[in-house]
């Protein structure tokens, strides 16, 4: 078993390696793993990635916790009243379509340059995946545990912690993990085509200064930090968070998998 | 899990092999241009199918993209076998390994900063919060503002902290709009700006630079040069037609371009005859933008005029 897991891997880089050393494909195209892994190091040590990664991270940041607020608020008083749920259907029915690349240019003109353009951009992404999850978190709780809450004198607080909020918290962690992966695609896509002021850009503008100067192993190596960085959240943020709830409260079927 | 093991290798070699198809037929040639004034002479090129007129059995293939970065990605992965673009991204890329050289120049154009009027009177007067605006780093642009600044000031750096990458037309939207105090640009953006009141050219690329340079190059890879020697001598010849063609055929050339860049004709007229938009086929700059780029460590191999020149 322990095998199997390092398996493909090593499978993907002996392929990789295979491949550069017969050079059917110039190295321009794909070039050498050790020249990927020395490319890394390289921008590692002189600071200029770690530098993007912080700054993506900032944005992200600054992105994430309104949309969050926004998002929840917006799913949980459109559970609560109808004349809400009216108006935030339509509204992500419209917006949520919409690419956030496509209102870069608007974006640029109502409110001038600076970095808060791909903070908007972020939110526009991950508010509304987020909110169409957690609504439907919302609207999948039996009405028959409402019930129950209630015969049983819960107050509304009570019946808000004990029953909505555990019942539609599956929907909410899958939310998450969308808004995640979306503000990543988001602020990297924004990065690249609205580019930087000064030298302070993020791994996006990373990635595409080292297509600018046809750096191809930095190119590769900032996609595969950015893959590295996915990989972490998830194994350790959000398995973590998904023991500590989901599986814990017995919301799980994973022991009838098929093996 | 075999199964799957041989069906993901499949799919990796099915890529890898579709993404090496360098194999350019024979009596094709594939060119690779983008937008602009001037790039008019390929535009007419096409239009009377010059090269068509020379060799009949020839298929040619234009490709307009969108900026230098694709071009040079489309010749890497072997889907042109030439391209047009400014002369610093050409010796980047050739630096970096890339097998081709410059076969011909193309145009010379007016470049510069353009900046409200009465504003400022050199470059040392930019403050830290002021922002410039150009294509990105490493394009002529930047390389001009570069040596302007390291001309002004002695720091090539001086600047380096106020740029912000913006695409011609964004650019100038910004620079009307006050978002950014300057944009280093190229006709017909510089056009545009320059006959706006407002607005003044501070410095002029031909004064960054020093001497007259040749804006826009044309690429052609080592191995169609090699495969197709006659090909190549036509491509240029039909090129040097559409040159003289622009000179002698004013009227129709602007028939041609004003439907082709959907631009108002009297306009368009006046901004490809307009003193500095110069077409012809003579390389000039190339050596102060190799030793200029060595220097200040954009090339990192000892490039020399003659081993990027056919």
């Amino acid at each position: 078993m322990r095998l199997k897991k390092y398996l493909w891997p090593i499978l993907v880089i002996l392929i990789w390696q295979g491949l550069y050393l017969t050079k059917i494909v110039p190295p321009l195209v794909f070039p050498s793993l050790t020249d990927i892994i020395a490319g890394l190091y390289r921008d590692i040590i002189s600071g200029e990635l770690i530098k993007g990664i912080l700054f993506s991270f900032l944005v992200i940041f600054c992105a994430f916790i309104p949309s969050m607020i926004i998002g929840f608020l917006m799913a949980f008083l459109s559970y609560r009243f109808l004349s809400v749920e009216v108006v935030t259907e339509k509204l992500s029915a419209i917006a949520h379509p919409l690419p956030g690349i496509a209102l870069l240019p608007l974006l640029i003109i109502w409110t001038g340059l600076g970095v808060h353009i791909i903070v908007l951009i972020v939110i526009h992404s991950v508010l509304w995946p987020f909110y169409i999850n957690v609504r439907s978190g919302f609207k999948q709780v039996p009405g028959i545990w409402i019930d129950l809450g209630r015969n049983n004198r819960l107050n509304k607080k009570e019946e808000f912690l004990h029953i909505l909020l555990p019942a539609a918290f599956p929907s909410l962690l899958a939310g998450l993990k969308i808004a995640w992966a979306r503000a990543w695609r988001a602020v990297i896509s924004a990065e690249m085509i609205y580019g930087t002021i000064g030298g302070t850009g993020g791994l996006g503008w990373f990635i595409y200064n080292k297509r600018i100067f046809m750096d191809t192993p930095g190119m590769y190596g900032g996609i595969l930090l950015l893959m590295i960085i996915g990989l972490l959240v998830e194994t350790i943020l959000f398995k973590n968070l998904e023991e500590k709830t989901i599986l814990r409260w017995g919301k799980n079927n994973e022991s009838y998998r098929d093996q | 899990m075999k199964k799957i093991s041989i069906l993901l290798m499949t799919v990796i070699l099915a890529v890898v092999s579709s993404c090496s198809k360098q194999n350019s037929e024979d009596g094709t040639i594939r060119i690779g241009e983008q937008y602009g004034l001037a790039y008019a002479p390929l535009q007419i090129m096409k239009e009377k199918a010059f090269l068509e007129e020379l060799r009949p059995e020839v298929t040619v293939d234009w490709l307009k993209l969108g900026n230098t970065t694709a071009i040079r990605e489309a010749v890497l992965s072997g889907d042109l076998d030439a391209g047009f673009m400014g002369i610093p991204p050409f010796l980047i890329a050739r630096d970096k390994g890339m097998e081709w050289k410059i076969a011909t120049g193309l145009s010379r154009a007016p470049l510069g900063l353009v900046v409200p009027v009465n504003t400022y009177s050199n470059l040392s007067d930019f403050s830290k919060n002021s922002r410039i605006a150009l294509p990105q780093p490493g394009s002529i642009q930047h390389i001009l503002l570069t040596m302007a600044a390291e001309r002004e000031s002695g720091d090539p750096a001086m600047l380096d902290k106020n740029l912000i990458s913006l695409k011609h037309p964004d650019g100038m939207n910004a620079l009307l709009s006050g978002s950014v105090d300057g944009h280093f640009t190229s006709p017909p953006y510089l056009f545009y700006e320059n006959d706006n009141k407002d607005f003044e050219i501070l410095v002029t690329g031909d004064e960054a630079m020093g001497e007259p340079f040749t804006f826009i190059i044309g690429a052609v890879t080592e191995k169609f040069y090699n495969e197709n020697p006659e090909l190549y001598n036509d491509y240029l010849a039909a090129l040097e037609k559409s040159i003289n063609f622009i000179d002698t055929h004013r009227k129709e050339t602007v028939e041609i371009l004003s439907k082709a860049y959907s631009m108002d004709k009297d306009i368009l007229s006046e901004f490809l005859y307009r003193p500095g938009m110069e077409f012809n086929t003579s390389v000039k700059g190339l050596e102060r933008f190799i030793s200029f780029m060595g220097e200040r460590g954009y090339l990192e191999n000892e490039l020399t005029v003659d081993s990027v020149l056919f």
